[in-house]
């Protein structure tokens, strides 16, 4: 059951989450019933996005109150590069990057996956105003609502919380990328290169998003390990000026 | 040092938890002899306390004339107002006005309005004399349980999963008495696969939604409105995607 494409339907209230998932229940034990049982873990799997997530993203939008929205604690202040707010994917070499953005031009929906480790992922290294960016999602997404936008954004993807609804911001380089999808092998960049031309912008951009926060993040034990690693990283100072110069061009 | 739970409060610049806001107060649950105001994002059968209940639906060129929507966005939210507005018939109001104001200032019954989703939204409803404003509905846990919930955590995290436990024994979902069915509560700690290898969307999906008149018409409105120079877009424009009724989406979840 993974990837319902439920999301757009639940958020215009054409159906209401309890019967989806008393529903998703009714279907597994009718599965047992016959001798041919559906497997338990996507089904509890479901149940936890609709009765978990989506509604946990929903009362910690009102729990947190007026100021959530606002919150930055990475201290993150860039506006939204013009090709990103235009979905331009062609001005993007990036494979993973242009492929996620292309969808989004041509459906208005992506799974989430790509909106965290691709999309999310690139505002967060280059340290894009999360405001700015929840505004982005909410006008870029057929399933995107002020509510459902704020905590995934501001909270679950730019760790602008400090920490409330994630206890890690979800920062990943592109060997992560390439563990996780099959984008890299098409791509004109190297995930396992950090400076030069073929240097991957998602590779280059976690190292320099560490040492951007380094002190924002050190007394986060979840960070103790990345931080030690950006310690031995040789040629810091390079890939930092590197990717300075990078900014929030087109990658 | 272990990060603080509660790392946020108390420290400045980091978001509290909401006390006292009229936005959260305690609104009754029913109002069956008003009639129901249904944003378009209120569109299902839960969202009227009878079926025979009036409604009044306002579509408003303002909330799109505000920001640079995906096009297929504002096609969706558009068309599912109209649909809803169609299969109510003479049972609602479908009021198409340029803000909100100028089709409440119209209503002469009592008007009720299931607390809307954002905190500018419920503002909005509550300045309206003349307006009674429910509790919201569409979601599993009310506003007083997610409270009681956490305060009881006192200055612990406010953890997903143990939320999530309380939902499931609170509406008895998947669970063998006072056990999670199976045994244990979290069965794939990352549920969360990667795409399709081609992060094409289509690939899981038997069946797509079949536009009618309707959605020509809101074709025909957009384009307008953009040539006008009233409202502008990104995206591409393409056939609608997703379910904009009840019974579309109720296709869509059994076939899935
Ligand atoms: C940066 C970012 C932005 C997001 N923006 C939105 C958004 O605007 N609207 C939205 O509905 N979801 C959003 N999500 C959550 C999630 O990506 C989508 O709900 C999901 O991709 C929808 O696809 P699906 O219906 O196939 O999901 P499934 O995996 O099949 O999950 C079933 C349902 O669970 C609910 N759900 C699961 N996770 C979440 C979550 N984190 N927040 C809210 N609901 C959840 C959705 O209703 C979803 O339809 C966002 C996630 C991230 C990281
Ligand atoms: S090499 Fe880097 S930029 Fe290219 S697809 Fe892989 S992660 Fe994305």
């Amino acid at each position: 059951m993974a990837h319902s494409l439920i999301s757009p339907a639940l958020n215009l209230g054409l159906l209401d989450p309890l019967e989806v998932v008393h529903a998703a229940e009714q279907r597994y034990r009718d599965s047992v019933a016959v001798g041919d049982p559906l497997p338990l873990n996507s089904v509890e799997g479901f149940v936890r996005q609709v009765m978990g997530w989506r509604d946990y993203i929903w009362h910690t939008y009102w729990h947190f109150g007026r100021d959530f929205r606002h919150a930055n604690a990475l201290a993150a202040h860039e506006a939204v590069p013009d090709w990103l707010t235009d979905l331009d994917d062609g001005a993007v070499d990036a494979a993973c990057l242009s492929d996620v953005l292309g969808d989004l031009r041509r459906d208005g929906w992506v799974h989430h996956i790509p909106r965290l480790m691709v999309l999310g992922n690139y505002a967060l290294q280059r340290g894009i105003d999360p405001l700015a960016m929840t505004d982005w999602f909410h006008r870029s997404f057929v399933d995107g609502y002020d509510w459902v936008m704020v905590a995934n954004v501001v909270g679950m993807s730019q760790h602008a919380d400090g920490g409330l609804l994630a206890t890690k911001p979800y920062a990943a380089g592109g060997a992560y990328i390439d563990r996780m999808s099959d984008y890299c092998g098409g791509c004109r960049y190297d995930p396992r290169k950090r400076l030069g031309e073929d240097a991957c912008p998602y590779t280059a951009g976690y190292w320099a998003f560490l040492e951007r926060n380094r002190g924002r993040l050190a007394p986060n034990q979840r960070m103790r390990r990345a931080l030690q690693g950006l310690d031995r990283l040789k040629g810091l100072e390079e890939v930092v000026e590197q990717e300075r110069l990078r900014g929030t061009e087109a990658i | 040092m272990p990060q603080d739970p509660a790392v946020g409060h108390g420290v400045p610049g980091m978001p509290r938890p909401a006390e006292a806001d009229p936005a959260l107060a305690a609104f009754p649950a029913q109002a069956p002899a008003t009639r129901r105001w249904c944003f378009a994002d209120q569109l299902g059968p839960h969202f009227l306390d009878r079926p025979d209940q009036p409604v009044l639906l306002i579509e408003s060129k303002a909330v799109f004339a505000r920001r640079r929507f995906h096009r297929q966005k504002a096609h969706l939210v558009l068309s599912a107002l109209r649909h809803r507005a169609a299969e109510l018939g003479d049972q609602a109001e479908f009021a198409q006005v340029r803000t909100y104001a100028e089709a409440l200032d119209r209503v002469r019954e009592p008007l009720s309005v299931c607390a809307p989703t954002t905190w500018s939204s419920r503002d909005h409803v509550l300045r309206r004399p003349d307006l009674t404003v429910l509790a919201a509905r569409g979601f599993v846990a009310t506003q007083e349980e997610f409270a009681g919930w956490a305060e009881g955590r006192g200055r612990r995290r406010l953890l997903m999963e143990d939320f999530y436990r309380d939902n499931r024994r609170r509406h008895d979902v998947l669970m063998d008495g006072a056990e999670p069915v199976g045994g244990r509560w979290n069965l794939d700690h990352d549920n969360r696969e990667p795409p399709p290898s081609d992060g094409r969307l289509a690939v899981p999906e038997p069946w797509w939604p079949e536009e009618d008149e309707i959605d020509a018409q809101v074709r025909a409105d957009l384009d307008r409105w953009a040539a006008d120079g009233d409202v502008a877009f990104v995206g591409d424009d393409g056939p609608r995607l997703f379910p904009v009724t009840r019974e579309e989406a109720l296709y869509r979840w059994r076939t899935r």
